[in-house]
């Protein structure tokens, strides 16, 4: 209820002395006999004013908001205090005017003219008051009850409307019929507004206890001010019946009716007050629950969750000192604490809970007095014992014993199992965060890792060929994907002289940086092997040579190799444990899968032994294919054979002028079988320009 | 040990173990096979007999595996051997040449017999 927190002391204090002024100015002209007529009605304006200044804050904050966007009520009328300001100023230019008034004009005019600006006052500060009573009801949130109040209001308006009209063109007896048609109207309204008031639900109850103050506050004052409006009505009877009558049907009739329904907000603020302590409790640890859910959710550290997690359970604790202490072995290690003080220093509590064992604390518990705790023999006097009441929770993290919470307090049995449910929702919520922030720590430092295998990948493609060998006689083209890890595959093309060029495609086995730093040696090899090799077998030998018994055992090297011997038109054809090479002419596509163990996997002597080379006539080939199992295994949907079937296939049935061609036809079966490489694939198509010689 | 690969072994004499072998062999569970066999050897096998009937893929790290052990058995006078081996699979080790390096023998008995006799080669 907004409403009551908009009523300013000095407001309420204000509305306290014009009901004294009441009270006391009757009092004064009862017992002197004097026309007191003019007086009585500045005290009524002055009484009604009050209400209407009272209300009318939240009536325009609730027309504005809920019900019609009014700007009328504007500006300086916003703040209660000048609206009273101004309204006792008001009054008093009225009463001098009146009172001047008197000696220019007849009497009968004067009266008609002060009835007209009563009723028009009595009218507009009834209707404030009908309103404001309806907003009373504005807990009754249900659309049926906006419906209502809206064209209770309409109805009212029109209903003022047409008898503030009526009273200009009518006589005085019918004024008086008037104002009694107007009074039942308003006592109906009065009913209806404390009919409802009762219907509602005691949202009294669940309000805050600030709430609540104010209530008792506001309906003490209203049921004094009714109280006395009622006994005085028959003092001052006379006297305002005949100066001011709709008034004094103001207070005879709605006064107890009103006075009905603050008896009954009295009555359940008091009772509920002792309530909300328990209501503001509740209010707090659901609040704090989703506090916790929004700091999880956006945190930097975890000691950031840490302290909030202590504060909350020290203020939903009835500020039991709160420490979070995290495991390290049989030690631990306090995180966070908050409501320690000089009796409870860290120091303490430090001392006090390393006699408890809380590594063996694994399920949640409530100690209500420490005799029922094993504590070590230092433990003589029970002075030394801080605390006699302990809640403790254990922290899991990844289902490990990570922690405990812990609320304590110095007075025994001080907690329930309320509590302890309590504390355990927020030790979920650090479990969350907890578990959370390792595993963005594993990512990143995934993240990193994969970085730093990109460099790596880089680096290593950067040893591939960069420019095909110039040889008017062959055409070359490649296609190399590398798996997002670094890779083993690798391909070269070393021109040993004019008319000698040696091609190479390999694959060293595994995947990973072992792979990686094996083909960066390879590269090394090759450059120093190439300088005397006389054939292709001849370079396998003395690679195997080189490094068998050298690499890691688990590491192999599969390669096939061609070599070209332009002068002599002869090609050699050689593989070591590589994968075959086709070899495409106008018979067909010749398999090249002579024996060859791969490299480093025997010994040099057997290796030499089991290894076969072909020779060919260049003029005889008109394509050269070789590839690596990364791009078969695609091709073949996880089978080598298949996919080398399938390329087979291929490169048979295309045709196409350039070897490029060739390789966009493959890329694209490679892509049909979707793009998920989990190993390097590797293309290379050879073409002999046997047209072009001449 | 991953979903994708079981392995299961079978004493079939002193020294002698029969390791079968199943499903998917690749970088992946390739670890698993290698502590597998790690664990056999200290035990103080040293005629390893893998059956890879139901071995569905292998790749070039799994194909290391072997490589890793058969060496160091060799010198103690033991071996590896392959039976069983489906046409796809012997295929991939046919390419890397495993069928030079290795004995690849149809049937488990087959197996056992050449282990026999390498045994009494050996005690002579």
């Amino acid at each position: 209820m907004d409403y009551f927190k908009t009523l300013s002391p000095f407001a309420i204090l204000l509305f306290v002395v014009i009901l004294f002024l009441l009270v006391f100015t009757d009092i004064a002209f009862i017992s002197a006999s004097f026309d007191y007529s003019t007086i009585w009605k500045l005290v009524d304006w002055l009484f009604l004013s009050g209400i209407l200044g009272l209300f009318l804050p939240s009536i325009k904050k609730s027309l504005h908001t809920e019900v019609i966007s009014a700007t009328k009520f504007s500006g300086r009328f916003l703040e209660t205090t000048k609206f009273l300001f101004y309204l006792l100023l008001f009054y008093f230019g009225y009463f001098v005017v009146i009172s001047l008034l008197k000696w220019f004009v007849s009497a009968k005019y004067l009266l008609l003219f002060d009835k007209a600006i009563n009723l028009v006052f009595y009218v507009s500060i009834s209707f404030a008051l009908v309103i404001s009573q309806l907003f009373w009801l504005s807990n009754l949130k249900t659309k049926g009850a906006k419906k209502l109040i809206l064209s209770f209001i309409s109805l009212l308006g029109v209903f003022a409307f047409v008898m503030t009209i009526n009273f200009f063109f009518s006589d005085e007896m019918k004024l008086e019929e008037n104002a009694r048609v107007i009074d039942t109207f308003f006592s109906i309204a009065g009913i209806v507004i404390v009919f409802f008031a009762f219907k509602m639900k005691n949202w009294i109850a669940i309000s805050s206890r600030y709430v609540i103050k104010r209530l008792i506050l506001y309906s003490t004052l209203m049921m004094v001010l009714f109280i006395i409006l009622l006994s005085q009505g028959f003092h001052f009877q006379k006297g305002l019946y005949f100066s001011n009558f709709f008034f004094f049907h103001l207070t005879q009739i709605k006064s107890a009716i009103f006075l009905v329904n603050y008896i009954r907000v009295f009555y359940l603020s008091i009772i509920s007050l002792p309530l909300s302590k328990i209501v503001e409790q509740k209010v707090y640890e659901v609040n704090s629950l989703s506090y916790l859910t929004k700091i999880v959710r956006n945190f930097n550290k975890i000691e950031d969750i840490c302290n909030v997690i202590t504060e909350l359970s020290y203020n939903s604790m009835n500020r039991s000192p709160a420490i979070l202490v995290f495991l390290d072995g049989n030690s631990f290690e306090i995180k966070s604490h908050y409501g320690l003080n000089s009796n409870f220093n860290l120091e303490n509590v430090h001392n006090f809970f390393r006699n408890i064992k809380l590594s063996e604390i694994n399920t949640s518990k409530i100690i209500y007095s420490l005799e029922e705790f094993e504590l070590n023999e230092d433990f003589e006097k029970p002075n030394d014992l801080l605390f006699k009441s302990l809640c403790i929770v254990p922290i899991f993290v990844r289902e490990k014993l990570f922690g405990h919470l812990i609320v304590a307090n110095p007075t025994e049995h001080f907690f329930d199992e309320d509590d302890l449910n309590l504390l355990s929702s927020f030790v979920e919520t650090l479990s969350i965060a907890v578990e959370n922030y390792f595993l963005i720590k594993d990512t990143i430092e995934k993240e990193k890792y994969r970085k730093e295998l990109l460099i790596a990948r880089d680096i290593q493609l950067s040893f591939l060929p960069k420019e095909l060998p110039k040889t008017d006689r062959i055409e070359i083209s490649s296609f190399i994907h590398p798996s997002e890890e670094v890779g083993g595959d690798f391909y070269d093309f070393i021109e040993l002289s004019e008319d000698k060029l040696f091609v190479i495609i390999g694959d060293v086995s595994g995947k990973g940086l072992g792979a990686a730093f094996y083909m960066a040696l390879l590269k090394g090899i090759f450059f120093t092997l190439s300088k005397n090799i006389k054939t292709a077998k001849d370079f396998l030998i003395q690679l195997n040579s080189s490094l068998f018994r050298k690499i890691d055992r688990q590491i192999h090297i599969t390669i096939a190799a061609l070599l070209f011997d332009f002068k002599n038109e002869q090609v050699e054809v050689v593989r070591a444990g590589h994968l075959p090479t086709f070899v495409k002419s106008g018979n067909g596509t010749l398999v090249v899968k002579t024996n060859g163990i791969g490299i480093s996997l025997a010994k040099t002597s057997y290796f030499a032994e089991k290894l076969e080379s072909l020779s060919l006539n260049i003029s005889d080939a008109e394509y050269f294919v070789l590839f690596t199992d990364g791009l078969v295994e695609i091709i073949g949907d996880k089978d080598i054979n298949k996919g080398i079937e399938k390329l087979k296939q291929i490169v048979e049935n295309e045709v196409f002028s350039h070897p490029k061609e060739l390789v966009e036809k493959v890329i694209e079966n490679v892509r049909r079988n979707g793009t998920n490489f989990d190993d390097d694939a590797t293309l290379l198509v050879l073409k002999v320009k046997n047209g072009k010689k001449c | 040990m991953t979903e994708k690969l079981s392995i299961n072994s079978q004493k079939i004499g002193e020294q002698f173990e029969i390791i079968f072998v199943k499903g998917i062999l690749d970088a992946h569970s390739a670890p698993d096979l290698e502590k597998f066999v790690a664990e056999t050897i200290a035990q103080g096998n040293i005629y390893l007999l893998f059956n890879l009937k139901e071995l569905d893929y292998i790749s070039s790290a799994g194909l290391g595996v072997f490589m890793a052990f058969v060496e160091d058995l060799r010198n103690r006078g033991g071996d590896i051997k392959f039976a069983e081996l489906t046409e796809k699979i012997y295929s991939i080790f046919e390419l890397l040449g495993f069928h030079l390096i290795f004995d690849i023998v149809p049937t488990n008995d087959q197996a056992i017999e050449l282990f026999n006799q390498k045994k009494l080669r050996t005690n002579e």
